[in-house]
């Protein structure tokens, strides 16, 4: 690996001190499983690796009203606490289906929406649950909704010397169901082809749909939120709409060939693991 | 820099350049070859090794990530005299051929153990499935983790 300076600040304020007096010459470091890759590999060379894992106020899961995830909290621990799963299931059936028990030990959910990869599952899961993200720099904190916060593959809104702090989950309304669904090739810890969140509220007098949302990873160069799922609201949907919804919302996405699969693939991956978070989600509402 | 960590119960400080992994340190530095090195990506897991308890590639961490913390490598597992109960169920069911996995099979099965006692062999698969054997098709490995499960009460 080629050389540089560690830097490993123990306060948000020195981290972003560092990062913006040292620029483009510095690289951050949040749980290290993307970012030793990339450091090992030549892909990136920065003078200097500034750790952010020694922050002791990014760290945690905290409720109140909703749900802070700090920057540092990891994968496994969004995927284990007992008031994300009560709460927020969407987003512990979500992380625990991240790439394998090591990785998740040490990835960061902040790393995981930071580094803006569309092959992933938090941030589908994070977009469907209308999360924002903390962006803390040497001028201050801004919140962004996640919807905001991407621009293309591994690019966000994130301006030279900020990073992302946590992130901010409100809390579902009663008779919400989520659920998330991955397909992947090969073997179930290998990034997907494909995924996507479902996010359901459902009257229980009538039973009718009041408010949906369904977010598509490795879908395009960004998490994609279908429109389709408008269609939904104030419908109770038969298992033959669900499936015209799922294939509308499939036609939204706009993913590209690689390893994974041709586009056509995809697409009709897209098809079937949308139905299947709907008709999972709408089920879980209900109960 | 300098890096201060426990490894197999020992407190070591060490210097070391700050571009050197975990995996490094723990072999070239410390000469615990036991911590195998592949896929260099945090997909195989060759190079598991267990900080504060829990399973992490060791391949893809800095060193100055471990200031700190607590390691157990395969040579830490291991007891003076004999193997470590999971070891020996793995020499009894054939859960390794070649055994370059095995050190990394053997460190994700004690996180698992410890983490939950009794795992159903669901869920062994879906903790251990991450790791990659390429010789036994996996059916020893099962076989030897729900082994060491059975006899767990006799050395928990």
């Amino acid at each position: 690996m080629r050389p540089f300076e560690y830097i490993r600040p123990a306060s948000v304020a020195e981290a972003v001190n560092v990062l913006s007096e040292r620029g483009e010459d510095a690289f951050v470091l949040g749980g290290g499983s993307a970012a030793v890759v990339m450091l090992r590999l030549g892909v990136v060379r920065p003078e200097c690796v500034v750790d952010l894992g020694g922050i002791e106020e990014m760290r945690g899961l905290q409720r109140n009203g909703g749900l802070h995830i700090g920057a540092l909290a990891s994968i496994r621990s969004l995927e284990l606490d007992d008031g994300v799963r009560a709460a927020y299931p969407l987003l512990a059936e979500a992380a625990s289906q991240v790439a394998n028990v090591r990785v998740r030990n040490v990835a960061t959910v902040g790393g995981a929406v930071a580094y803006g990869e569309p092959q992933t599952d938090t941030p589908t899961a994070l977009t469907a649950s209308r999360a924002s993200v903390r962006i803390a720099g040497v001028s201050g904190e801004r919140s962004v909704p996640i919807d905001e916060f991407y621009i293309g593959p591994y690019e966000t809104v994130l301006e030279q010397g900020e990073i992302v702090s946590g992130i901010d989950v409100p809390e579902a309304p009663p008779h919400t169901g989520g659920a998330h669904i991955k397909f992947t090739v090969g073997s179930p810890e290998n990034k997907p082809v494909a995924n996507a969140s479902a996010l359901v509220t459902v009257d229980p007098a009538s039973s009718v749909c009041v408010a949906a949302r369904v977010v598509m990873g490795a879908a395009g160069p960004v998490p994609v939120v279908a429109d389709a799922a408008g269609a939904l609201l104030g419908d109770e949907p038969s298992p033959e709409r669900i499936k015209e919804i799922a294939a509308a919302a499939a036609d939204e996405a706009d993913p590209i060939e690689d390893l994974r699969g041709p586009e056509w693939y995809k697409r009709r991956i897209l098809r079937i693991v949308v139905e299947q978070a709907l008709t999972c989600a709408l089920q879980r509402a209900r109960t | 820099m300098n890096v201060n960590l426990t490894v197999n119960g020992e407190a070591l400080a060490v210097e070391v350049p700050p571009s050197t992994t975990l995996l490094d340190l723990l072999r070239d530095r410390l000469g615990l070859h036991g911590t195998k090195e592949y896929c260099h990506s945090g997909v195989c897991g060759a190079c598991t090794v267990l900080a504060d308890g829990k399973a992490v590639s060791s391949c893809s961490m800095l060193a100055g990530q471990v200031e700190g913390a607590d390691l157990i490598t395969i040579e830490g597992l291991t007891p003076e005299e004999g193997l470590h109960p999971i070891q020996q169920a793995f020499v009894d069911n054939f859960g390794l051929q070649c055994g370059y996995c095995t050190p990394g099979m053997i460190l994700l099965a004690k996180a698992l153990l410890d983490e939950n006692p009794a795992p159903t062999r669901e869920e062994i698969i879906r903790y251990m499935g991450g790791n990659i054997c390429r010789c036994t098709g996996y059916a020893g490995i099962l076989r030897s983790v729900e082994a060491a499960v059975k006899e767990r009460g006799s050395w928990s």
